[in-house]
């Protein structure tokens, strides 16, 4: 299993954030982790990246405890974060090559890498651009290419197609259809529409428990018996939890 | 350790890239070449004045530069999230810590570098209490106006940061030109002039005098740094102008208020840095050298007082919640 997730539990201060979450996920999946607004997605995804630790509970990437060794399971690890935070005034070569020697690379490994994620990510014209001149579908691929750089064996991808106009959706999500071949990949969103179009798996969360754990097939078997469609099926779910 | 300094230069680079580091770095300059001006007819105290006044500028621009530094580079990561990316990446918390830091004081490294040059020129400039080197006031200021061009033209034709490459041609003309003149001036000056301490000042007395105030400038930066980790910049400047205020009066005050040598004293001095360690400004005015140990146990307090605030600045990071608002 390539990620995997037990017991994590998460609080801010006296709230559980997290509470019991376990998950696992392996290379060939693309789990949609939904949930309505402050359901605890985003934390836990800082949780399984390993920027954040957990109040309890273990992960571990490729088989390694996160906590016991952070910098061989986190070079596993490619995240996207929420809202591409990025360093405006680098250009995006400048960006990606800095993120690459972080992970070790450096002369023409790197120069290799960072021609590759471009081309990936349809960077190649705006390489010696200043990233705060992009658009923002263009800045979150370059957050998107820092994150597949290193040929990550797990991808972590927070709201990736948040904010973007159709064709750059598709083109995301083309993109991580190519990646799941030899990643295990997590994406954590409020689309459906998007779990629709890429995931296998769905993982439902709403104040930071789960709801429901299991293939995209189920859960539209799920909503077909209640006679409605996916975006039923979540409201139904989460609104008799949040009440 | 690759990995740090990477980070460090990243993060100096950062703080030579901000508008305000070189705004603050000119305004202290501008400040410095005009001293000699402002004290002219002071009975032959006019070097003393511009020592004083110009370390003075370049301990508390150097201040306001350490606090600017940390909040942009430490504290607006930890907003806007990209310390998240980074914190995903095989760097742990402690790289990240270490490497900030050291990125900051870099930067504050080059703007004292800068700032004691400047004081130099400007020392050479205040020929005697009634005229000025007028040739060398204009290089003072031919060299800040060629800076700020160098970095226009680099910014215009290579989109190169205007502040970054502004700074470091600050960093390679002011201290040229000081040394250049200091030697014409060691050459040419009759012997009696250079024994007159108020129309010459050796420079083996008046380098080791600005060189503490690299100190000063570190154990701020240090200190404002391990703040940004928990505080926005005003609270942060509050706090290092508090620290700095009472730093420079509370060894005056403690040990009548709570006995020599008492655990209480001990406690107020060591918690609170003693700025006056740094402050040589009688030492130049009465052209003393300043003892070697002196130097090192100096030095040695500055090395102690930032290793306890990088620990504490460790601390206040490990636990803080990261890119607040991305959630």
């Amino acid at each position: 299993m390539m990620i995997e997730a037990e017991h994590l539990f998460k609080r801010y201060g006296v709230r559980l954030v997290v509470d019991d979450l376990s998950l696992h996920v392996d290379v060939g999946d693309v789990l949609g982790f939904i949930g309505p607004n402050g359901a605890g997605k985003t934390t836990t995804m800082k949780m399984i990246s390993g920027v954040m630790p957990p109040y309890a509970g273990t992960v571990r990437i490729d088989g390694i405890d996160i906590e016991a060794d952070p910098r061989l399971a986190k070079s596993r690890i490619g995240f996207l974060p929420e809202n591409a935070p990025l360093h405006m005034t680098m250009t995006v070569r400048a960006f990606l090559a800095y993120t690459g020697r972080l992970h070790g690379f450096y002369g023409r490994e790197l120069a290799r890498r960072v021609d590759r994620a471009m081309e990936r990510c349809g960077l190649r014209e705006t390489a010696g651009q200043e990233i705060e001149s992009l658009s923002k579908g263009y800045k979150r691929r370059v957050c998107l290419a820092q994150s597949i750089l290193h040929d990550p064996k797990a991808l972590i991808m927070d709201e990736p197609t948040d904010g973007l106009d159709p064709n750059q959706k598709r083109q995301i999500r083309e993109l991580i259809l190519s990646l799941r071949e030899d990643t295990a990949v997590i994406i954590s969103t409020h689309i459906l529409e998007e779990v629709e179009a890429v995931c296998s798996r769905v993982f439902l969360l709403c104040k930071g428990k789960t709801l429901f754990d299991g293939a995209k097939d189920e859960f539209r078997a799920k909503a077909d018996a209640l006679h409605t469609d996916l975006a039923g099926l979540f409201a139904v779910m989460t609104e008799g939890e949040q009440t | 350790m690759f990995t740090v300094f990477r980070l460090s230069m990243n993060a100096c680079r950062e703080c030579l890239r901000e508008p305000v580091f070189y705004l603050m770095l000119l305004a202290a300059l501008i400040m410095i070449g005009l001293f000699p001006y402002f004290s002219m007819f002071v009975f032959r105290q006019q070097i003393r004045l511009v020592c004083d006044s110009s370390m003075a500028t370049t301990m508390l621009f150097g201040l306001f530069a350490a606090v600017l530094c940390s909040a942009r580079t430490i504290n607006r990561e930890m907003k806007n999230g990209t310390v998240l990316l980074l914190m995903s990446k095989p760097v742990s918390r402690f790289s990240f810590v270490i490497s900030k830091i050291s990125g900051i004081l870099i930067s504050l490294t080059l703007f004292v570098f800068i700032c004691n040059a400047a004081t130099w020129l400007s020392v050479l400039i205040a020929k005697d209490q009634f005229r000025l080197s007028t040739p060398l006031l204009c290089w003072y200021f031919g060299a800040i106006c060629l800076a700020a061009l160098f970095g226009g033209i680099r910014n215009f034709i290579s989109q190169k940061s205007f502040s970054s490459n502004a700074v470091i041609a600050m960093a390679v003309l002011f201290p040229i030109i000081a040394a250049v003149t200091q030697v014409i001036r060691a050459r040419t000056l009759p012997d009696y002039l250079k024994a007159d301490t108020e129309s010459f000042m050796q420079a083996d007395v008046l380098v080791p005098a600005l060189c503490m105030l690299f100190f000063a400038v570190w154990i701020m930066g240090v200190i404002s740094s391990a703040l940004a980790t928990r505080m926005e910049i005003v609270g942060n400047l509050m706090v290092c102008l508090l620290l700095f205020l009472v730093g420079m009066v509370l060894h005056y005050f403690a040990a009548p208020a709570f006995g020599t040598g008492t655990v209480s004293a001990l406690l107020c001095t060591s918690l609170v840095p003693n700025w006056q360690l740094f402050w040589m400004g009688d030492v130049l005015s009465n052209r003393i050298h300043i003892p070697a140990a002196y130097f090192v146990w100096t030095a040695l307090y500055s090395v102690l007082y930032c290793a306890a605030w990088v620990g504490w600045a460790f601390f206040l990071f490990q636990d803080s919640e990261l890119a607040r608002d991305t959630r």
